[in-house]
C-alpha cells in the first residue's frame, strides 16, 4: 500500500481526540472511496506509464481514511438484525427444533460423517444447539455494543456459520451475505465510535484515531453492488423478461408460501407489478453503474456532461431510494424474515461519513430538541 | 494487492456459469471446462469458504414459476376420522402455529424446491408433536403439498387437485398394562 494516505473530508468521529480532530480538519485531500474523492481539488496532471498510473489510482482508492461513522452504523445495524433473528427463534420456541439433531430437530447437518464442527466437538445434541444460540446471541450483543468488537465479530461469524452447517435448510442467502460482511468488519475499525471499546479507549487516554481506513466500507459497498448484480444475472426465469410480460413479481406475490396478503389485490395492481418487475431487473443488472454515479457525485466539480447530468438528476439518490424502496416493499408484502432488514443494514456504507454527519445536523435542526435529546441519551 | 485478489476471487466464485440445461450443446464442453477451472482456482480457499459458509453466487427468486405448492397440515381423530385442516398458508381460518411454521428458518425445511427438503421428515415430526400436544383428540397428523397454479392476473391461485410429498404420523400410545392384582406378600415365618 502506498504510504501516501488520502483522507476524505470527513468530520472527526464522535469522541475523537483533539489531535485527531485537527488531523481531520487538515485532511482536505481528495479521499477516493469507490470513486468518492472529494471534488474540491482537481487532480494534478499525472505522468508516467498508464499501468503505473492505474495502479497508483487503485492504491489511493483503497488507502483512504475517513471518519468511522458509516462503518459503525453498519456494524450496529447488522448486529441488531442478527440478534433480532436469534431472539425471534427463541420467542417461537424453535431453537431446539431448528438446530437440534434429528429425529426431533431439523439439524441434519449436525450428523453424519460431514457433521458440523460444533456437533463433532460438543456432540449432536440439543445442548449444542443451545450452546451455539447463546454464543451467537452474546457475540451479537457484544458487536452491537462494540465490546471487544473484533473478537466478537469473528466469533459471531464463526458461530453463525456453525448454525448454518448444523441446519443447512435454515441457512438462507441473507445469512451467507451477513457472514461475508462480518468478515470484512473484523478487519475494520467499525468500533472506533459508538462503541464501548471507543469509550474505554478514551477513558485510558488512548483514543482511536478520528480517521480510520475506508477500504472496509468500500469493500462492503462492492459486495452490495455485486449481490444485486449477481441476483440480476441469475434471474433466469422468463417471467423476469418480456417473453412472459414481466410477470415475475406478480407470480411471486401470488405464491401462498411467500405472500403476506391474500393475492386478490394483485389483479388490480398487475400493471404496476409488471413495471416493478422491469424496474427490479433493470436495477439489478445495471447496479454496477452505482459505482460510477458515486464517483460522479464525489467529483462533481470536474467537467463532463454525463457527470453534470447525473448530479443534476440526483441519480445516485434515485438509485439508493429505489433500492431501499424495493426492500421496504418486500418487507411489507412478503414473509422473508430478516432479508430486507439485513440488506438495508448495509446501506450506511453507501454514504460517506460527512454525509451522515450532515444528515444528523439536519435532523437536529428539524426534529424537536426534546425528542433528539432523549434519542441520543 | 490483497483487495484486488479478494475481489478477483469473489468474481470467479460468483461467475454466472450457466447450468448444462441452459447451455446450447455447442458451448457445453467450454462451460464444463469453466466449471472445472473455477473449482481448481478456488480449491486452496475451500477451508475458508466452507468454514465460514461463504459464496458469491447470489440468487433471489431466480425462478418465478406459475406452478407452485401450498402446504396442508391436517389432523384427525381415530383411523377412520375425517381429516381436519389445521394450517394452510394464506388461510385465515386455519392458522395453527402459523408464525412458527412461516418463520424463515423453518420454512427452509418444508418449502419444496425441485424436491422435498432434507429436513422435511423432521419438520413433519415436529409439527405432529405440536398438534398432538395442542389437540389431545387427534391421533394422526398429515402434511402434504397441494400442487397449485398461480394466476396473478385474476389475483388468485388455483388447485390442480393433486398432492405431493405426503407424510403422516400417528400418536405414539403407551401400551396398556394388564391389570393384575398384586400378589399378597408371603409372610415369612418369624425365626
Amino acid at each position: 500500500m502506498s504510504k501516501r494516505r488520502r483522507d476524505s473530508r470527513q468530520p472527526p468521529a464522535p469522541g475523537a481526540d483533539a489531535a485527531s480532530k485537527s488531523d481531520a480538519s487538515a485532511a482536505a485531500g481528495a479521499g477516493p472511496g469507490a470513486g468518492e474523492a472529494s471534488a474540491a481539488t482537481a487532480p494534478p496532471p499525472r505522468r508516467g506509464n498508464p499501468i503505473g498510473r492505474v495502479w497508483r489510482a487503485w492504491v489511493e482508492l483503497w488507502d483512504g481514511r475517513e471518519a468511522p461513522t458509516s462503518l459503525a452504523l453498519c456494524r450496529i445495524l447488522v448486529a441488531a438484525v442478527l440478534l433480532a433473528d436469534l431472539l425471534q427463534t427463541r420467542s417461537y420456541g424453535l431453537v431446539e427444533t431448528v438446530w437440534g439433531p434429528p429425529p426431533d430437530g431439523l439439524g441434519w447437518g449436525g450428523q453424519g460423517a460431514s457433521a458440523a464442527a460444533a456437533a463433532r466437538w460438543f456432540g449432536a445434541s440439543v445442548g449444542t444447539a443451545w450452546l451455539l444460540w447463546w454464543t451467537a446471541a452474546i457475540a451479537a450483543l457484544f458487536v452491537l455494543a462494540g465490546i471487544a468488537t473484533r473478537p466478537a465479530v469473528l466469533l459471531l461469524a464463526l458461530t453463525w456459520a456453525q448454525l448454518g452447517h448444523t441446519a443447512p435448510d435454515s441457512d438462507r442467502g441473507i445469512d451467507f451475505m451477513l457472514r461475508a460482511v462480518l468478515l470484512v468488519l473484523v478487519f475494520s475499525r467499525c468500533n472506533a465510535c459508538w462503541s464501548v471499546d471507543a469509550w474505554f479507549r478514551r477513558r485510558i487516554r488512548r483514543p482511536f484515531p478520528s480517521l480510520v481506513p475506508s477500504w472496509p466500507r468500500l469493500l462492503i459497498f462492492a459486495q452490495l453492488i455485486w449481490i444485486y448484480s449477481s441476483a440480476g444475472q441469475n434471474k433466469v426465469d422468463k417471467a423476469w423478461g418480456p417473453l412472459e410480460h414481466f410477470s415475475a413479481l406478480a407470480n411471486i406475490l401470488t405464491d401462498p408460501h411467500f405472500a403476506r396478503f391474500d393475492p386478490a389485490w394483485i389483479a388490480i395492481f398487475f400493471p404496476v407489478l409488471q413495471l416493478a418487475t422491469f424496474a427490479t431487473i433493470f436495477f439489478e443488472l445495471t447496479s454496477p453503474v452505482m459505482i460510477l454515479l458515486t464517483w460522479w457525485h464525489s467529483t462533481r466539480d470536474r467537467p463532463g456532461r454525463l457527470r453534470r447530468l447525473s448530479n443534476l438528476l440526483r441519480l445516485r439518490w434515485v438509485w439508493i431510494l429505489t433500492g431501499a424502496s424495493f426492500h421496504l416493499g418486500i418487507a411489507v408484502t412478503m414473509r422473508l424474515g430478516i432479508f430486507s432488514w439485513g440488506m438495508l443494514a448495509l446501506y450506511p456504507v453507501l454514504f460517506r461519513p460527512d454525509e451522515l454527519a450532515r444528515a444528523w445536523t439536519w435532523l437536529q435542526a428539524h426534529i424537536p430538541r426534546r425528542g433528539l435529546r432523549s434519542a441520543s441519551s | 494487492m490483497v483487495i484486488a485478489l479478494v475481489l478477483a476471487i469473489g468474481l470467479v466464485d460468483g461467475c454466472p456459469i450457466p447450468s448444462n440445461k441452459r447451455t446450447i450443446p455447442a458451448l457445453l464442453p467450454a462451460v464444463k471446462e469453466m466449471r472445472v477451472l473455477r473449482t481448481q482456482v478456488l480449491a486452496p480457499l475451500r477451508p475458508v469458504r466452507d468454514g465460514f459458509r461463504l459464496h458469491q453466487l447470489w440468487k433471489l427468486f431466480p425462478t418465478a414459476s406459475l406452478n407452485q405448492y401450498r402446504m396442508w397440515v391436517e389432523g384427525r381423530a381415530g383411523r377412520d376420522g375425517a381429516w381436519q385442516i389445521l394450517y394452510r398458508p394464506l388461510d385465515p381460518e386455519h392458522t395453527f402455529k402459523r408464525d412458527e411454521i412461516e418463520y424463515r428458518r423453518l420454512r427452509g425445511a418444508w418449502n419444496p424446491g425441485r424436491s422435498a427438503r432434507r429436513g422435511y421428515a423432521s419438520f413433519v415430526k415436529w409439527v405432529a408433536g405440536e398438534v398432538f400436544n395442542a389437540r389431545p383428540d387427534f391421533d394422526e397428523v398429515r402434511v402434504r403439498m397441494e400442487k397449485i397454479r398461480v394466476n396473478p392476473r385474476e389475483g388468485k391461485f388455483e388447485s390442480t387437485g393433486k398432492f405431493q410429498y405426503e407424510r403422516s404420523r400417528r400418536r405414539a400410545r403407551e401400551r396398556e398394562k394388564p391389570v393384575v392384582e398384586p400378589a399378597a406378600p408371603i409372610e415369612e415365618p418369624e425365626p
